[in-house]
């Protein structure tokens, strides 16, 4: 049985863990890592002032006990440290803003997703032709097949070159311009969760159809049209939540690809600058926060679970 | 890294001959071997070296260059399959150690009665899955050096298998936990225990054999996903570093060049998705499909 | 002289293909109490929801013969459908109560929609009507009932909440499958007693399907015995139970424990066969203490032996053993 309490306090300690094992793991591997942490990371060229400053930052002159425990202080204080790169700015304000764009791409996507995916694997339930069902399953399979990003640069091909109706790439900087670059990366990236969603609700839909209460409702007078949306419609969209959160992940690594292909100024794009300039703690911030945000979700996913279905809440 | 997991196989698929699911798996594993043995087979037959300028750049495909050549003047055709040896490699790596170590450490959690250990294994592994996989990948790779090579892993390799390892065996774990609750309430388990067998024969020779459908299951598709993975990584700056080819960095140098000619990046995206679309096919094959009934 | 509600004609049904019920001859009058007993198997739940229109959901389909209602024709499919039928003509209390409610829904409005569906006349509040149906059916107290979900209810209050639903639209006929399997024996007989009072005050005819045989005593006028798909033996209730004449009927009479009985338990040898091994022959032969080889050539016709009952049995006039009917009948 879930109360909310429960809930919360379970994904509290799932966003602890999370932080742990990255703050661990990663002081952990640099010094793991054989000879000098700070020179693999910023390559041979870098200037002895530059290693200084990475080594102090990765806390190499400390003993790890003590740098985990300092790095979690200023984890709880909402300090992500400082870019390397970009001298004097914070890890925190330069990944937030990106943050918002990645959010708003996964929201769309996830959007689309549930917009087309749970009508559609309704649809493909419900159908009467089984050689129907059977090429729209198929189309569905190809889709998961595809990889998000590669959904992109085909997209990105087709649509935008090909037939010019969007932008190759881009951002506009004010909302809703806004919208002209990051509806065809939120069509790539949904190009995999829809399919997925439509997959799931299919087969739950299936299955449902086949309970008692589908039937008995039929039997006692209960319009078709009422049966199929009232009985068989929430009962079969209810794993979508569930499904939705465990890929949450998921969706952040392709997001993050997607961005980079269409030069959306997302994390991706954080990412890829800061994998260029070796830029450790704008890579360490953004797995972090990447993290927590995916718990978050997950939360979010667990309370709507819980409102939506009476049979974990009662007793 | 998880797409759907479901842990439902239907054994009666496989003993029936030609139904549609038969077919089915049939088509799903044709479509695996062929990229599969297209990898082994073509560098083998065609000797071009990969990284050599064999023609005039960006040339479209034609007979002697069926997937063209890309901006430097190399071809297309030899890199890909070249380079799938490279992705294909990796994935299987990436696979295998997370299935043994996930399997075996989901069984024995999920045969243990202590609610302690279950609790703190089910935590654990909760708050690893929840990671965007990619992400933690590139803070290994930042950290253990994009250009490290250990031998007969190509540059970038290692930090990938290494971030792999770490954290994908607990959707292993996962899935090995819930089967072996399932499996440990039936008659054979309590049988054996009457009998008189050790914890640990029971966990390794009753209750694993069991387990591994489900998990061998999952890392097939799970296999997929690890070449998605990989081959998303040049995107973030990161992957496996040129000149060894690879399907991700033949896509990325072709997307610069997408407008001009676009069989780089999609030919390699096109032998991917016949790959994949052939995992999709073999998974769905063996995972229970619902009868197809009418609302009176 | 009563009107015939419904009427089978020889029906079969068939599932992918496969018959698995046969030459079914009922009919019932309207008000009047049928049971039909069976075993697991015998085909009784798929002669039920034939008559309930929900084939479908099975898969299944009439395949010959004819079923009519009130001499409207629903042998096909979307025959109850079309002539909205469901709920007002032929309604089901389903097998298992649990899964027969949809449990996202609250039972409040599993009424109201069923209401709201079934009204012809207007100015009707459902929810006012839900709360007396409820009330009709023995429970409590309705109004706490109408706001909780199916989980929360104990197996009796769901049986009942799912003959309410049933009887919302005032049907003329009304099957119940199984209504008292899963309950305790004194639960079992409140639902029996609602089922009964119900089917008096609205002049509703009853189809009782169980394969206890007390149930059927208790609560039905007359009883259809099925085996493997057919029925073997019908007729009035106090009839078959005390003279059975169908070896299978016997057998099921004699099978019965009671208290006091000191002697062996006496089983029906062997076991129900499935589809695939069934004869052309009678298909209870392989098990019946009487059987000759005879039996097995060809379907025994139904033979009425006296006072409207009917037994399909090729030897059943040679079998005129006055059978003691099993102790307790």
């Amino acid at each position: 049985m879930l109360t909310t309490a429960r809930v919360l306090s379970t994904r509290l300690l799932q966003v602890i863990i999370v932080a742990l094992v990255v703050m661990i793991g990663t002081s952990l591997l640099v010094r793991l890592v054989p000879g000098d942490a700070a020179r693999t990371i910023l390559g041979d060229k870098a200037s002895p002032g530059a290693l200084d400053a990475l080594r102090q930052t990765l806390g190499l002159d400390r003993p790890i006990a003590e740098q985990i425990f300092i790095s979690i202080g200023r984890l709880v204080q909402g300090d992500l440290g400082t870019s390397f790169n970009f001298r004097g700015q914070t890890v925190t304000s330069l990944i937030v803003p990106a943050l918002l764009v990645t959010a708003c791409l996964a929201a769309l996507a996830i959007l689309l997703s549930l917009l087309v995916g749970i009508p559609l694997g309704l649809g493909l339930a419900l159908v009467r032709s089984s050689g129907a069902d059977l090429l729209g399953r198929l189309s569905l399979t190809v889709l998961v097949a595809l990889p998000s990003f590669m959904a992109g640069l085909i997209l990105l091909y087709l649509v935008s070159i090909r037939l010019r109706i969007a932008p190759a790439g881009g951002w506009a900087g004010s909302w809703p311009s806004n919208f002209g670059y990051i509806w065809l990366p939120a069509v790539a990236l949904s190009l995999y969760l829809g399919p997925l969603i439509a997959r799931t609700v299919r087969q739950a839909a299936l299955e449902t159809i086949q309970q008692p209460f589908v039937e008995a409702a039929r039997a006692r007078g209960v319009s078709r049209h009422r049966v199929i949306i009232c009985h068989v419609l929430p009962n079969a969209a209810l794993p979508v939540i569930p499904l939705v959160g465990f890929n949450a992940g998921v969706m952040v690594s392709g997001a993050v690809t997607v961005e980079a292909i269409f030069a959306l100024p997302g994390l991706g794009a954080q990412l890829v600058q800061a994998m260029g300039t070796r830029d450790f703690p704008i890579v360490q911030g953004i797995a972090l926060l990447t993290a927590v945000s995916v718990v978050v979700f997950n939360l979010l996913a667990d309370l709507l679970n819980l409102s939506v279905d009476p049979r974990l809440r009662s007793r | 890294m998880t797409a759907e997991v479901t842990t439902k196989l239907d054994d009666e698929a496989v003993r029936r001959p030609l139904t549609p699911r038969r077919v089915e798996l049939l088509v799903g594993l044709t479509l695996i071997a062929a990229v599969v043995l297209a990898c082994l087979v073509v560098p083998l037959i065609n000797k071009t070296d990969p990284n050599a300028l064999v023609a005039a750049p960006l040339q479209p495909p034609s007979g002697a260059h069926p997937f063209g050549t890309d901006q430097v003047g190399r071809d297309v055709f030899i890199r890909v399959f070249t380079a799938g040896r490279v992705d294909l490699t990796l994935a299987a790596l990436g696979v295998i150690v997370p299935l043994f170590l996930g399997t075996v450490i989901g069984t024995i959690v999920g045969a243990s009665r202590r609610r302690a250990v279950d609790v703190v294994t089910m935590r654990l592994t909760d708050g690893i899955i929840a990671f965007p996989f990619v992400v933690l990948v590139l803070v290994v790779v930042l950290i253990v050096g994009a250009d490290t090579q250990i031998p007969p892993l190509p540059a970038g390799g290692a930090s990938i298998l290494v971030a792999v390892w770490v954290v994908n065996w607990t959707i292993y774990a996962r899935i090995a936990r819930a089967r072996t609750h399932v499996l440990r309430e039936e008659d054979f388990v309590a049988a054996g225990r009457l009998l008189g067998f050790s914890r640990r024969r029971i966990v390794m020779r009753h209750l694993l054999p069991s387990v591994w459908p489900a998990t061998a299951t999952y890392a097939v598709s799970d296999a997929l996903l690890l070449v998605a993975l990989i081959a998303g990584l040049p995107f973030l700056g990161a992957g496996i570093q040129p000149p060894t080819p690879e399907w991700g960095s033949i896509m990325y140098e072709g997307r610069a060049v997408l407008t001009q000619a676009w069989w780089i990046s999609l030919t390699t995206a096109g032998v991917v998705l016949v790959l994949g679309t052939g995992v999709m096919l073999t998974v769905d094959s063996l995972i229970a499909n619902p009868r197809r009934v009418r609302i009176p | 002289m009563t009107e015939t509600l419904l009427h089978a004609s020889n029906m079969a049904i068939e599932i992918d293909g496969r018959e698995l019920v046969s030459n079914i001859d009922l009919e019932v009058k309207k008000g009047a109490s049928l049971g039909i007993v069976g075993e697991t198997g015998s085909g009784k739940s798929l002669t039920c929801r034939a008559i309930a229109g929900v084939l479908a959901s099975t898969g299944g389909r009439i395949s010959r013969g004819t079923l009519t209602i009130s001499g409207e024709d629903i042998t096909v499919p979307s025959a109850h459908a079309t002539s909205k039928l469901y709920g007002r003509m032929v309604s089901l209390v389903p097998q298992n109560s649990l899964s027969a409610l949809n449990p996202l829904m609250r039972i409040g409005t599993h009424l109201t929609e069923t209401i709201k569906e079934l009204e012809t006349e207007g100015g009707i509040d459902p929810q006012h009507r839900a709360v007396e149906l409820l009330g009709r059916v023995g429970l409590r107290d309705p109004e706490t009932v109408m706001r909780q979900y199916p989980h929360q209810l104990s197996g009796g209050m769901r049986q009942r909440v799912m003959i309410a639903l049933a009887i919302a639209g005032r049907p003329e006929l009304l099957i119940a499958d199984e209504p008292t399997t899963a309950l305790d024996v004194s639960v079992q007989k409140e639902i029996l007693d609602v089922l009964r009072r119900l089917s008096d005050e609205e002049n509703m005819a009853l189809i009782l399907v169980s394969h206890d045989l007390g149930v059927v005593t208790a609560a039905t006028r007359s009883v259809a015995v099925m085996y493997a798909g057919m029925i073997v033996e019908q007729g009035p209730t106090e009839t078959v139970l005390q003279n059975p004449r169908h070896p299978y009927t016997q057998a099921l009479l004699q099978a019965r424990p009671t208290i006091g009985q000191t002697g062996r338990l006496i089983g029906i040898p062997g076991a129900p066969a499935s589809p695939e091994d069934w004869g052309t022959g009678c298909r209870f032969a392989p098990r019946c203490p009487h059987a000759q080889p005879e039996c097995e050539a060809a379907i025994p016709t139904p033979e009425p032996v006296g006072n409207q009952q009917i037994a399909a049995c090729r030897r059943v006039h040679d079998l005129m053993v006055t059978h003691p009917a099993g102790a307790g009948a």
